[in-house]
């Protein structure tokens, strides 16, 4: 019942206000005098502190050791200053019986008593561990999700690289490029593909298609696909019996069905071109001078979907200049247009893009121009939601063969490595195969005019001659009419015939009465552009870390020279291997034993090695002998190689 | 790079190589600018070899930035004067390989053996420590 007490009249009786106060779930504390005593505290608050006796007790002896001195600083100013404050999240541990880690939201005020004296402090603490712990439970999983998609993204494209083909073949009277652009991030699609392969007869046969899904599987999907067409068409040179074949197998392989491809066999000789469209957009023609048109399509289904269904194809010609483009659906299914509307931007963005009306100085070919400018105007303004490829086949001249004849005069090589190197850029060669055969021709070339002649008195008189086949392939000639001279050892002709036979694809050196005749073989191709919304994704390159330890040491008790290899040879440590023989035997000049008796791992790339320093060797008339008894590692491996070498040791 | 290669070029043609050498206390910096090949290897060769065999000449550095192609007689030309070196007991490094040349020594599978410096290769990371050294 309110007695006369102002304070009962207004809060309630105090027993009343002290129950109501003890049952308070918040947890609340007051604090007053100099050292911050306990003076009430909710019932919550003891639980808390696991003690039932609290009241008297300064502050820093409840907590001795759970809050922080800064906790204790914050009380203090907030009793000198009057400025309330906010602690969030104090991380606290208690010993409640077993010590967990709880997180409590502090809100600290100065209270005056009624009359207005400075009593002392009310703390309000909120436990706030639940909430800490969902919060932090979420931002983990949005980590490890954001960890796993980006894994999956990463694992996507890592197979996008390496099931499609690195490149695009370097013909003389087609010019091919390719891009591929990925679909963003939240997408990973991952089941376009293209591809361009030189058919036996000269004719060209040009791929795009695309896999139903998405990820992992149609990319996997997307490699069995392509290897199957590429592999059927360059076997047989049948467009009919490729596509049927990929019909049957995209029946068989869940996955694949319903996969759609657009397949074409251009003639470059006559411009005739067979295709197939199975469920394909059909092939776009920009001709010289002219406006884009779409081929009919062919009328086939999607692969797989209708049992042994015969395979419709088209044909159609090609005048010169003219150019061929095959593409994917996701550059019809742009954001925000519809297909009949994206389609025809597509034939006018790629007919200014081949005019070179759009994006004025752009270096590469202009079939190189159509996929990357076509691309990157069409996708600029809408992005796009899928993976987009465009494939590119424009009808060119041959340019006549390369022909020069030399004779010893200053400077002469480096006039030939420039003349090469314009006639290969000319024919579309990429940077690398520049680089490589003008090496290989240098180095052919230097031996020609340095020993061919080196017995006879005629002046030297050496021809260079360079062609492009239908095939892809250049084949150069170094021809002289001098004699030819074994290398010796120690003469640099050596090392200068491993280093073209290194570089290029085949290096055969054939001679007779009238002379020598050195011929290179190498493919040329140039790369296709992988392309994300705003970089270029560049291979995946080799990585030169750090040689892995291996013990090698001369061993003085042999007769000759001799080392002792331990360990692994791998791709770390192999070039300091290769690097440890090829001073040992003085560039293959110096007799040399390699003991291999201790190798615990010969890799591939050991093997590589050891051929050359084999292959050195031999070209210098020195002898090294690799020793690995039966039941060693390297004996093993150089057997499966038929790398030869000696079960026995030679120098016991 | 080989398009910078192919479009500079041009005015090597009017020359032979530039060789240029700066000694510092003991060590001998040798500074090449030029296409090195069969024509004008011999240059770097008489070079090296001076270098090495200069009284009181500890080390040779063999600053490769303004090479730009070098054939087999030029990587002959390295490995002979590094032989030499050796021989003499004076360190004969490469430095500043250019990509396109780089390439080369890598294919022929002497870059770490040019451009590490003798006694590394002897005591370091490769061949660290022979406690089994066979005495006899």
């Amino acid at each position: 019942m309110p007695d006369g007490d102002p304070m009962s009249r207004m809060v309630g009786d105090a027993e009343v206000v002290r129950n109501v106060f003890d049952a308070q779930q918040p947890i609340v504390v007051a604090l007053a005098g100099p050292e911050l005593t306990v003076v009430a505290a909710t019932a919550s608050y003891r639980a808390y502190t696991g003690r039932s006796e609290l009241i008297g007790v300064p502050i820093r002896e409840v907590f001795p050791e759970v809050l922080g001195q800064h906790v204790f600083d914050i009380l203090e100013r907030v009793r000198a200053t009057g400025e309330p404050a906010f602690l969030k999240d104090l991380r606290v541990q208690i010993d409640r019986p077993d010590r967990v880690e709880i997180f409590l939201d502090l809100n600290v005020r100065r209270q005056r008593y009624f009359g207005g004296t400075v009593a002392g402090l009310i703390v309000d603490v909120v436990d706030q561990t639940e909430q800490v712990h969902a919060r932090r439970a979420a931002a983990r999983r949005a980590a490890e999700a954001e960890q796993r998609y980006a894994e999956a993204r990463d694992v996507i494209h890592a197979l996008q690289v390496a099931l499609l083909p690195s490149g695009v073949p370097v013909l003389p009277r087609v010019e091919v490029a390719a891009s591929y652009l990925l679909a963003d991030v939240h997408t990973a699609a991952g089941g376009d593909w293209f591809d361009a392969m030189p058919l036996s007869d000269g004719r060209l046969g040009l791929v795009a298609g695309d896999v139903v899904g998405h990820g992992v599987t149609a990319s996997a999907v997307m490699g069995q696909l392509r290897i199957l067409i590429q592999e059927r068409l360059t076997a047989t040179g049948d467009l009919v019996a490729a596509v049927a074949a990929t019909d049957r197998m995209a029946a068989r392989v869940p996955g694949a069905l319903a996969a759609t491809v657009c397949v074409a066999v251009l003639d470059p000789a006559s411009g005739e071109l067979a295709y197939c469209t199975a469920g394909h957009p059909p092939p776009l023609v920009l001709p010289r001078g002219g406006d884009g048109r779409f081929l009919p399509s062919s009328g086939a289904k999607p692969l797989g979907v209708v049992p042994d269904d015969t395979v419709a194809i088209r044909r159609d010609r090609l005048e010169p200049g003219d150019m061929l483009v095959l593409y994917t659906d996701g550059i019809l299914e742009r954001p925000g247009r519809t297909v009949a509307q994206a389609t025809v931007e597509l034939a006018q963005v790629a007919t200014n893009v081949a005019a070179d009306r759009a994006l004025r100085g752009d270096s590469g070919t202009a079939a190189e121009r159509v996929c990357t400018q076509t691309l990157e105007l069409l996708t600029r303004t809408t992005g796009h939601a899928d993976d987009i490829t465009l494939l590119a086949a424009r009808m060119v001249d041959p340019q006549p063969d390369f022909a020069l004849t030399i004779g010893r005069t200053p400077r002469v090589l480096s006039y030939v490595r420039r003349e090469l190197a314009s006639w290969l850029t000319a024919a579309g060669a990429s940077k690398e195969d520049v680089l490589v055969l003008q090496h290989a021709v240098n180095e052919l070339a230097a031996n020609a005019l340095e020993h061919a002649y080196a017995d006879t008195a005629d002046p030297p008189h050496v021809a260079i001659s360079a062609t492009l086949h239908d095939d892809g392939r250049v084949t150069t000639r170094v021809r002289d009419h001098g004699r030819w001279r074994d290398p010796r050892p120690s003469s640099g002709r050596g090392l200068g015939l491993t280093l073209a036979a290194n570089l290029a694809d085949t290096v055969v050196i054939d001679h007779d009465e009238h002379g020598t005749r050195a011929t290179v073989r190498h493919r040329l191709s140039r790369p296709a552009r992988l392309l994300t919304d705003d970089q270029l994704i560049s291979r995946p390159t080799h990585r030169q870390s750090a040689a892995d330890p291996f013990l090698m040491f001369d061993q003085p008790w042999a007769g000759e020279s001799r080392i002792r290899v331990d360990g692994p040879v791998d791709r770390e440590s192999a070039p300091a291997f290769e690097t440890h023989l090829i001073t040992a035997t003085a560039s293959g000049t110096r007799n040399l034993t390699v003991d291999l008796t201790g190798v615990t791992l010969l890799a591939s790339v050991g093997v590589a090695a050891l051929h050359r320093l084999t292959t050195m060797s031999t070209t210098n008339r020195a002898s090294l002998r690799l020793y690995a008894p039966p039941g060693s590692t390297a004996h093993m491996i150089m057997d499966a190689v038929r790398l030869p070498h000696l079960t026995t040791d030679p120098d016991e | 790079m080989i398009g910078s290669f192919v479009m500079t070029s041009g005015w090597h043609d009017m020359l032979d190589l530039f060789v240029e050498r700066y000694l510092d206390e003991n060590a001998l910096t040798v500074a090449v600018a030029g296409e090195v090949d069969m024509d004008n290897a011999c240059q770097l060769d008489d070079a090296l070899q001076d270098g090495v065999a200069r009284p009181g000449v500890r080390a040779v550095v063999v600053d490769l930035a303004g090479v730009p192609f070098l054939d087999s007689t030029g990587i002959r030309v390295l490995l002979s004067g590094r032989h030499r070196a050796d021989e003499r007991g004076v360190s004969l490094v490469v430095t500043n390989v250019q990509p396109v040349v780089r390439r080369m020594l890598e294919v022929m599978g002497v870059l770490t053996l040019l451009t590490t410096e003798p006694d590394v290769l002897e005591h370091g990371s490769v061949a660290r420590g022979n406690p089994q050294r066979k005495a006899g």
